[in-house]
């Protein structure tokens, strides 16, 4: 996976528990998880607006691209 | 597990249990036909035929003929166990679901192939030590076989839907 999640970072500079971020943007702690541990396939704009919200930050802290040098699905 | 599903699981382990006796059953049904029965019924186009007392050598070739198309027969209830067994315990959607489908699928199609030939060996094997003249050797294709090949065809194509469904789930589950 190309898209690097930088949630933990975050949370560290935040001093912030993973439950507690999964209560204030409202999913389950096993969902962030899976967003956490680079495991997920797709996030909702919702999910992406609650973090940023509650996190005070933009989408790009978030989310990085890293290239694997794999070729992605083509158009 | 949602109370919705309840119902569905209670189902599914009812089959899962009748598909257990099945299992045990056919073999032994199987088995009982050839060894036990004065006058066992004869498969595909011999069994219009009158039977006669069998000799001994002629119920165990009987069976042996046969054996292939019952393992095929006892794999597809096999099959349908490990299908229903998940079933029972609440997953609808994975890749041992639609392996078990393509698999039935494909025992299905393989029954269809296998059933005239094996038809052929048991009426060669029975008449095999019958005088010169007398051996008989028939196969045929009927109605079951047509409806086994479009039931292995369907459950192809079920198994092939259901991986995208599987897949859409996948997607769906794995999206935060």
């Amino acid at each position: 996976m190309s898209i690097a999640i930088k949630l933990d970072r975050l949370l560290l500079g935040r001093k912030m528990r993973m439950g507690e971020l999964a209560r204030l943007i409202d999913i389950t702690e096993a969902n962030l998880s899976i967003l956490k541990n680079g495991k997920a396939r797709a996030i909702r704009f919702s999910t992406l607006e609650a973090i940023c919200r509650v996190l005070d930050c933009q989408p790009g802290d978030i989310l990085a691209f890293e290239d694997d040098g794999q070729r992605g699905p083509q158009a | 597990m949602p109370a919705s599903l309840v119902p569905i699981e209670r189902f599914s382990q009812r089959l899962y249990l009748a598909f257990w006796l099945l299992l045990l059953s056919v073999p032994l049904l199987f088995a009982a036909n050839w060894f036990l029965l004065a006058s066992p019924s004869l498969p595909g186009a011999m069994s219009n035929c009158p039977t006669p007392q069998l000799t001994p050598y002629q119920r165990v070739a009987g069976f042996a003929s046969g054996l292939p198309l019952q393992l095929l027969v006892m794999a597809a209830i096999w099959q349908l166990l490990r299908l229903f067994d998940l079933y029972r315990k609440g997953s609808f959607f994975s890749l041992r679901h639609t392996a078990s489908l393509r698999r039935l699928g494909g025992l299905f199609i393989a029954s269809v192939a296998l059933s005239p030939l094996s038809d052929a060996l048991q009426s060669l094997a029975l008449t095999w030590r019958n005088p010169p003249g007398q051996r008989e050797i028939s196969f045929g294709l009927g109605n079951v076989e047509v409806m086994l090949l479009f039931l292995g065809l369907a459950l192809l194509a079920i198994a092939h839907v259901m991986e995208m469904a599987r897949r859409h789930y996948e997607d769906n589950s794995l999206t935060v």
